[in-house]
């Protein structure tokens, strides 16, 4: 019984220590797997897969930005210092902010789009040592868009939220933010844009905003040309 | 972080039409079929015998194009005049249509096997892009598909 298990073992070695070639075991473990004669080639390379080259059409067009945005506030209303422990008087003022703003989004049909973006920044310096010290939202958006090389032109709407805190409370004040912009970018390579945008707000009146941003996109010209 | 935007930039740039060149090499013969810039290289495996060719493309157009390396028409002429064709090994069958990005450039090397001498080996370019019009590069045969026994 013994035997019968031991002698097909002893076969099965005795047939892999004849195929083997000590030299080329020492090449193969010597040579990495990505950089031997074949590792080109389809069918015997192993570490890079057929098409890495290639593009998923089936998947929409995707963008990211980041950027940099100029909020201009036409009436913000502002407790004063000292009214603020004693009564309920206030100021309104102009006041602006920057902030910074990350936007990502996807490529639909016929140049449409959808978006969304987070921005957070501070109410700009020389306002108020008391006035709003945190701004941060979040935008929700949809636009259409046209290209004329070099340029991608286009109009959005957004619908959002946006919280701003004074600098003596972590309180959050919000309030819905409905926007419509237009906004322009130069493609500095199929893949990357600098652009610009502007835009007013459909709900406070003498609010608006402009920035520049850099985008990056998943494939050439946005999918679109 | 200014030469890191450099550096993106640079890395971003598209393939410039009928530049043949890009950060990769555009290597052997050249053709222009439809939106593709194409490259083939020959290069013969010492120890198989197999052809085997390296294929590099760059898309001319800004809108994405179809590269078809697993129907690209690959005939070999036999001594004696005959035409063979040249199936790509592909033992994963991983070889199939597949899109190139506008402006992209791509790069595969396909391997054909040929089990009888041929004097010379023509690949039809027009047919990596499925172009209507044929472009044949033709590459003579520099040594025995299959290695001597002595």
């Amino acid at each position: 019984m013994r035997s019968r298990i031991l002698l097909p073992m002893l076969l099965l070695v005795l047939a892999r220590e004849a195929r083997a070639d000590p030299i080329d075991d020492d090449i193969a473990a010597l040579t990495p797997p990505c950089l031997g004669p074949d590792s080109e080639v389809v069918g015997y390379r192993k570490c890079t897969p057929y098409g890495a080259w290639s593009l998923e059409v089936d998947e929409r067009a995707l963008f990211v930005s980041y950027g940099m945005t100029w909020r201009h506030f036409g009436d913000v209303t502002i407790p004063s210092a000292a009214a603020r422990s004693t009564s309920t008087s206030s100021s309104t003022q102009s006041i602006d902010a920057l902030v910074f703003v990350e936007r990502a989004g996807v490529s639909l049909s016929h140049g449409a789009f959808a978006a969304f973006e987070i921005e957070m920044g501070n109410f700009a310096a020389g306002s108020e040592a008391d006035s709003h010290d945190i701004i941060v939202g979040g935008l929700g958006q949809v636009g259409l868009r046209a290209h004329l090389a070099p340029l991608t032109l286009g109009g959005e709407l957004g619908l959002g939220y946006r919280g701003y805190s004074e600098p003596d409370s972590y309180e959050l004040v919000g309030e819905l933010v409905v926007e419509a912009r237009g906004r322009a970018e130069v493609w500095l390579s199929p893949w990357f844009t600098i652009g610009a945008v502007a835009g007013s707000s459909l709900r406070r009146h003498g609010d608006w905003m402009a920035g520049i941003s850099l985008g990056f996109h998943t494939q050439a010209y946005a999918g679109e040309r | 972080m200014r030469a890191f935007l450099v550096g993106v930039l640079l890395a971003g740039c598209g393939y410039q039409p009928s530049s043949f060149r890009s950060d990769v090499q555009f290597p052997g013969q050249r053709a222009t079929a439809g939106c593709l810039d194409i490259s083939i290289e020959r290069r013969d495996r010492s120890t198989s015998g197999e052809v085997v060719f390296a294929y590099t493309f760059g898309n001319r157009c800004d809108r994405p194009v179809i590269v078809d390396l697993a129907s690209v028409t690959v005939i070999g002429r036999q001594t004696d005049g005959k035409p063979l064709v040249l199936h790509p090994y592909d033992p994963h069958r991983e070889i199939e249509p597949r899109w190139l990005d506008g402006r992209a450039v791509g790069r595969e090397t396909l391997a054909y096997e040929a089990s009888v001498m041929l004097v010379d080996i023509c690949v039809d370019a027009g047919s990596i892009p499925r172009s209507p019009m044929s472009w044949w590069l033709c590459f003579a045969s520099t040594k025995p598909q299959r290695p001597e026994v002595p």
